[in-house]
This record gives C-alpha cells, sequence and structure tokens, in this order.
C-alpha cells in the first residue's frame, strides 16, 4: 500500500532542487511540520487546533465541511561561512488534504511532507590519489522526501470535547546521484553511483481537543512511531522507529476578534536512529510557538485574518555533531472568497538557523488554497 | 504545478559552503601495488606478417642492419598495337625504363650521398614464400640499376631510378621472363629511409618508353605492381606485390624480458590474473600497470617510439599466441599509447583504468580477456624496440606490477 502511495506523493509534492550545502537539508531533510499556510503564517503555533494541519486528527471536527486543502511553500535562503554567502531556492508543495464530516464524524485523507530531501551539489575540490593531489568536480544530488500520508477520522463527543485517530504510512524516496569525476588528464576514472532509496513505515496518531473553560481551549495530540526500514533496490538496508511526537496546545479567544494561540511540540527524532549512516548527527526536537491571529477589514463582505508569530525548535539533524537551532517569526493574512467557499493564506517565515561556525537565513513563502464547495 | 516548478532557477556552484554543510560527500581513497600480476608474458616475433608492411624500410647501418624492399612486376607489356593496325606487335627497342619510388626520411639523417642499387630478384626455382633465399640474388650479375642520390631530404622525395634498357628489352623479349626488383640502399655513412608500399598508396611504378616506327603510338608504358605466385592462396600473391627482407638487424631478444618492435617486428603479449576483489568489489579510479624498462642501444635507440595498447579479444578458446595477437581491439580504445626512449631506463605507468573495469566476472569467469598486446606505432618500419623487464625478473622491483587507486564498495548518498 505504501509502496502504491509513492508515486503519487512524489507528484504531490515536487520540489525543485536546491544545495545541501545548507544547514536545514541535512540528514534526511527538513521538517516541514504539516502545518497548513494559516497554521505557517502563525509559525505553526495553532497547529494544535487547524483542522488543515496534519498535527491532531481531533483538529480535523473543527471543519465538518467537505474541504480540500492544498499549499505551495518556496524556500529562499542564504547560508553564510565565514565571509561567504551561498544563496539557494527550493519550491515545495508540502500538503494536500481533502476533509469531509457526516453527523458527529469528521473523516480526512491527506498526504504532507515529513522530510524533504531535494537538493543538489556541484563544486571542486581537490583530493589525494596515489600521493598526487587531484582536482575533482562533484555533482550530487537527492530528490524526493519521506512523506506522511494520513487517514484520521474525528468525533465530536459535545461542544466542549473532540477526540480523534490517524493512521499514518511513511512513504516515498530519496533517488540521489553521486558523480566525482576528474579532468581527462588525470587518468582517474569517475565514481558514480544512483540509488533509490525508499522509506516505509506506520505510525497511530491520537488526539483531543476540550473546551473545559469559555473561550479557552486545550488541545494535545501524540504520534506512536511503529516500525520503519530504508531500502535499497528492494531490500532492506536499515531499520528504526517512526519519531513518536507529543504536542500541546492552547488557544484563548475570549478578547473579541482576537485568538491567542501557544503550542509545545516534541519529536523523538532519535527514534530514527540507526536507519541513516553511523555519522548522521541526529537530536530530539522541542518546539515552541506563540501567535496571533486578529479579524482584519472585510473582503467582500466577509472579514480577513490577520495573522503573527513566533517559533523556536532544533531541527533534526546536526552538522558533524551539532545541532541545527531555529528561530524564527511568521506573518500573513487569510482571504475569504466567495462567501467562506475558498480561501486563500498568505503567509511569510522568516528563518534564522545556527551552529558554531555557519548561518543561515531564510524566507518561506507560504501560499495555501483552501476549497469548501 | 508542474509549470511552475520548471520556470524555477537555481545556483548550483556551492563550493563555499561545502564541504563543511556536506558530510557524506568524501570517498575514501586507498592506493595499494599488487606484484605478480603478469602470468604469462612472451615476445611474439614476425610482425607485420610478409607484404603487410606500410612503409617499407630500405636501410643500411653498417653490418648491424639492412632491410631491402622487394617489388613484383611480374605481368609486363610486351607488346603494342600500331596504329591503324588490329595485330599486336612486339616491343624490341627501348628508349628508357626506370622505377618510380616515393621516399620519406626516417630518423636517421639523410646523408649528403647515398645510392639505391636495383636488381632483379627473380628465380623461378625459389620458393616464393621464404624472402632469405632472396638474399643471394642481390649480386653485381642482377644489378639493373642505380640511383645517385645528392639531395638531403628531411620529408619525402619521390625519385626515379633509372634501369638498364637492355636488361629491360631483353627480358620483353622472354615471355616467362619476371621483373622483381630488390632495393638496396648504401651510403658512407648509415642511411634509412621509408618506402611507400602499393597498399599504402604512391608505391612503386615500372615505366618505360618503347621506340617504334609508328610516330602516332604512345611511347610510354606503366607497369603496376603484379604478382603471379603463389597460385593459392590467392591473398599472399597480393600480399606479395611488394615486401621487405631483413638481411640483418639487432636482437632485442634478452633473458627475462619481453618487447614490442624492432625487426622483424615483435609484439609484447601480456596475460594477466586479477585479484576478483579488484575488478568485482571495488569503485577503481586508477588503475597503472608498471612496466620497468630494459633499456635497448643500437640504430634508433635514441628516437623515441610510439607504442600502441591493444585488448586482446580472442579468448581462451584460441591457445595459439601468435593467432591471439592478431585479434586486437583497436588501439585507444580500452588504453592509451605511449612513448617510451627505447634506449631509457624508466617505469612507463600505462593506465588501464578501462580494462580492468572490463574485466569484471561472471559466474567466476571474466567477460574480457585479460589479455593485452603491445605493438610499436610503426611495426615493422623501425629497428628500435621498447623492451621491459619480464615477471622471471631475478629483481622483484623491476617485474610488472600494478598499481591501483580505488575507493571500497560503499552505498553513496545515504543520510
Amino acid at each position: 500500500m505504501m509502496r502504491r502511495l509513492a508515486p503519487v506523493v512524489l507528484l504531490l509534492l515536487p520540489a525543485v532542487l536546491s544545495a545541501q550545502g545548507s544547514l536545514s537539508n541535512q540528514g534526511f531533510g527538513y521538517p516541514l511540520g504539516g502545518l497548513s499556510g494559516a497554521a505557517a503564517a502563525l509559525a505553526g503555533s495553532n497547529g494544535e487546533v487547524d483542522p488543515n494541519s496534519t498535527i491532531n486528527p481531533a483538529a480535523i471536527t473543527r471543519s465538518n465541511r467537505f474541504s480540500v486543502m492544498l499549499r505551495f511553500e518556496p524556500e529562499f535562503r542564504e547560508t553564510t561561512i565565514g565571509a561567504s554567502s551561498v544563496p539557494s531556492t527550493v519550491m515545495r508543495f508540502p500538503a494536500f488534504q481533502v476533509t469531509g464530516g457526516f453527523g458527529r464524524w469528521v473523516g480526512s485523507a491527506g498526504v504532507s511532507t515529513m522530510l524533504d530531501r531535494s537538493w543538489r551539489n556541484q563544486y571542486v575540490d581537490t583530493i589525494s590519489i596515489g600521493g598526487e593531489p587531484t582536482e575533482s568536480q562533484l555533482q550530487i544530488g537527492s530528490e524526493g522526501a519521506m512523506s506522511d500520508a494520513r487517514v484520521g477520522v474525528g468525533y465530536v463527543v459535545n461542544p466542549r470535547l473532540q477526540v480523534g485517530v490517524a493512521l499514518h504510512a511513511l512513504t516515498g524516496e530519496n533517488r540521489t546521484l553521486f558523480l566525482r569525476r576528474f579532468a581527462q588528464t588525470s587518468g582517474v576514472s569517475a565514481v558514480t553511483q544512483n540509488n533509490s532509496f525508499g522509506f516505509t513505515g506506520t505510525a497511530l496518531s491520537v488526539g483531543v481537543v476540550a473546551e473545559p473553560l469559555s473561550n479557552f481551549l486545550l488541545a494535545a495530540s501524540a504520534r506512536l512511531g511503529r516500525d520503519m526500514s530504508l531500502e535499497l533496490l528492494g531490500d532492506e538496508l536499515s531499520s528504526a522507529k517512526v519519531p513518536s511526537r507529543f504536542g500541546l496546545g492552547v488557544t484563548y479567544f475570549g478578547i473579541g476578534g482576537l485568538s491567542v494561540y501557544g503550542r509545545v511540540d516534541q519529536t523523538n527524532w532519535t527514534d530514527m536512529e540507526g536507519l541513516g549512516s553511523d555519522s548522521l548527527t541526529i537530536a530530539d526536537a522541542t518546539e515552541l510557538s506563540a501567535g496571533l491571529e486578529a479579524l482584519g477589514p472585510k473582503l467582500f463582505g466577509t472579514n480577513t485574518a490577520l495573522r503573527v508569530g513566533i517559533r523556536s525548535r532544533t531541527l533534526p539533524f546536526g552538522v558533524s555533531g551539532n545541532s541545527v537551532d531555529e528561530k524564527g517569526y511568521a506573518f500573513g493574512i487569510g482571504l475569504p472568497l466567495s462567501r467562506g467557499r475558498g480561501q486563500i493564506d498568505i503567509g511569510a517565515q522568516r528563518m534564522t538557523r545556527s551552529i558554531p561556525g555557519a548561518e543561515e537565513q531564510a524566507w518561506h513563502l507560504s501560499l495555501g488554497f483552501g476549497i469548501r464547495p | 504545478m508542474v509549470a511552475a516548478v520548471g520556470a524555477c532557477t537555481e545556483d548550483l556552484q556551492t563550493g563555499r559552503s561545502c564541504p563543511l554543510l556536506c558530510p557524506g560527500q568524501e570517498i575514501e581513497v586507498r592506493d595499494t601495488i599488487i606484484d605478480n600480476i603478469v602470468v604469462l608474458d612472451s615476445s611474439l616475433v614476425g610482425f607485420p606478417f610478409q607484404g603487410s608492411e606500410e612503409p617499407l624500410l630500405m636501410a643500411r647501418l653498417g653490418d648491424s642492419l639492412d632491410v631491402r624492399p622487394v617489388v613484383r612486376f611480374d605481368t609486363l607489356t610486351r607488346t603494342f598495337l600500331p596504329t591503324g593496325s588490329s595485330i599486336p606487335e612486339a616491343i624490341t627497342d627501348l628508349d628508357s625504363a626506370f622505377v618510380n619510388v616515393f621516399l620519406t626520411a626516417s630518423t636517421v639523417p639523410t646523408p649528403a650521398q647515398w645510392f639505391i642499387d636495383i636488381y632483379n630478384v627473380w628465380d623461378s626455382t625459389l620458393v616464393d614464400t621464404v624472402p632469405g633465399q632472396l638474399i643471394p640474388l642481390f649480386n653485381p650479375a642482377n644489378r639493373i640499376g642505380t640511383y645517385q642520390g645528392d639531395t638531403v631530404f628531411t620529408d619525402t622525395l619521390r625519385i626515379k631510378i633509372p634501369i638498364d634498357t637492355a636488361y629491360l628489352r631483353t627480358l620483353l623479349g622472354t615471355f616467362d621472363q619476371r621483373l622483381r626488383i630488390g632495393f638496396q640502399v648504401r651510403a658512407a655513412v648509415p642511411v634509412m629511409f621509408l618506402m611507400n608500399s602499393f597498399e599504402a598508396g604512391n608505391g612503386a611504378t615500372l615505366q618505360y618508353k618503347i621506340i617504334t616506327a609508328d610516330s602516332t603510338v604512345p611511347p610510354l608504358r606503366t607497369a603496376q605492381p603484379t604478382s603471379l605466385t603463389p597460385v593459392a592462396p590467392l591473398q599472399l600473391a597480393g600480399d606479395l606485390l611488394d615486401f621487405q627482407i631483413v638481411v640483418a638487424a639487432p636482437n632485442h631478444a634478452l633473458a627475462n624480458t619481453f618487447y614490442a618492435g624492432g625487426l622483424p617486428g615483435s609484439r609484447a603479449y601480456l596475460r594477466f590474473e586479477l585479484p576478483a576483489w579488484v575488478t568485482d568489489s571495488v569503485g577503481l579510479l586508477r588503475a597503472e600497470l608498471l612496466l620497468s624498462q630494459s633499456p635497448i642501444s643500437g640504430p634508433a635507440s635514441n628516437d623515441s617510439l610510439l607504442v600502441d595498447a591493444h585488448l586482446i579479444v580472442a579468448n581462451a578458446t584460441i591457445p595459439n599466441l601468435f593467432r591471439a595477437a592478431t585479434l586486437l581491439s583497436p588501439a585507444g580504445i580500452f588504453a592509451p599509447s605511449f612513448r617510451v626512449l627505447p634506449s631509457e631506463v624508466r617505469t612507463i605507468r600505462l593506465n588501464i583504468n578501462t580494462l580492468v573495469r572490463q574485466w569484471n566476472t561472471t559466474n567466476t569467469a571474466r567477460a574480457l580477456p585479460t589479455a593485452i598486446l603491445l605493438r610499436v606505432n610503426r611495426e615493422g618500419g623501425t629497428p628500435a624496440a621498447a623492451r621491459f623487464f619480464s615477471n622471471e625478473s631475478p629483481n622483484p622491483a623491476l617485474r610488472p606490477r600494478l598499481r591501483l587507486s580505488y575507493t571500497p564498495t560503499t552505498i553513496l548518498g545515504r543520510p
């Protein structure tokens, strides 16, 4: 089943190549977080209660009309090492989800990018061959992603309590190219290897959204990872666990026209230890985010939404033993269309990532499309 | 979505952030030298086959080198047709006769004065294919002409060597007489020329002017080389239109060595036995066959020699090495050609990456025969040779060895 999903996932979530010579694209790739366009503009702070984010299966009950959500997120970044800076660009379609309700039940199915690993490198270096310094050119790249295909169902126990459960199938592949070639005059043959690494894995997530107090939402979710494996040409190379995740979110909307969000999330990325090579630097990540959403001016008779948020987290894959910290802020606007039958969420996130000796600044633009026919 | 993706551009030159931010892109390079990889080496003398020489060598360097070309004119025009007549008449008188020869200078400087003597070396009692039998025929009684060269040429020269017209007239008048011209060059100092063969174009031709009572008859008759023997195989007669006879030449054979070149030409046959891990289990970066030169002295030993390395495509079902030495891949496909100075003591590093990469095993059998052949580019056209120490050399450091740079097989691209 998961293998059959892979081509669909790759079609839905293409990404043009950028350079791995960046802090965000280490290891198995950059975690997109399963956020919707609206959640991205709030720096992920409403992730636990957002029906279009693939985080809390109980939150899907908050969208009981049939709806389709698609998100586009280009990233423009600049990596600085000492006095040298390298710009690079990546295009992503990180999420697609369909939801629909029937009575107290709401179901959803969607695919989101869990770890995007699309990049390409081209540079020249010198290595010693037979004791002779020999210049070589490297062309190395990876295309593809580890994707999370989720099927979930939520149940409205009562207006103050919703619960949900979802099954996750981790799928996708990384198609890698390794080419190191030498000048013809050196008499050294090229080293080339093309591989296609496949991922399979499963997980179960559960969640709850409650309103214990008036105007106050409390939401929590957990993803319980099961076995996952890394395959090459159909042979299992290694196995590990799908990283487990635990999250807690609070929302207060007691102030007229204003919602305040807070979220803490812990992902045990080290559950993936053993899946990659021994030299892979991997760390558990705690994410903190907060955001504000306010009613904005009316457009076509319906209020827009103004959003702002901040976020801090650790990226799962580091560099040479150093973890990569990511901090940033986000802002955006939600534009209703056709009297609520459609919505466009526009946002931007400014991210700063760093390790000792290197820093990266990135703009993530976000464009979310929602349709409720 | 596809359109949007396709519209994007990127800068791939990421050298400034690599390798710090590009872990896992290094390769481990190991270097090693493998001894005793050559299990069979041999010098196969007799190449090119007689009659296949292109060009023909004409040389005389004292007693150490004496090479003489022979061109056959077995079919001659012996009659002419008078104007208005249908009855041929015999050629009875000649104005002049000569043989046209196209010469190329060799690495031996052309002397200020040199001579080419030509002989009719035909004898119906001799066996065609034993050239040594012709040597006694290069005697004054058979000499039919001499050319005196006073031109110090460095490139090419076309000459006309005059032929004794009385001799040729007599020969034309005797139906079964043939003209097979042997060329011998001489000078007060070493002299060596290359003479174009018929196969290569601009080969030797015979011309003679006839004298007739009818002035309207064109006087000039031109004969191309022809050979009427041997009758079978027919191809051999074609090969023997022109060929060279090695009367004297340095012998480059030496114990515990093999060589390519010399006269008659030798090809060096090398068969390898490689560990399977070299061809099957590692990523090969560079494979160099190290050959230690055994210096050679003598004619042209200080002139550089281009040596071609060929893959022998004959498999083990052809045990005859001479036969196998003719079944070759084109030069430069699997291994590069290289230059040697025959008199030098040097280690040649022959890059055989491509070969070793092709020599992988399938079901314990090599995909390609693990043998190569070395031959000089001017095979049969130079007395010089490239000689190397063989695997039987008492000094292990002089034996052929294989120097490898490789990367152990690892899965690249895994995070």
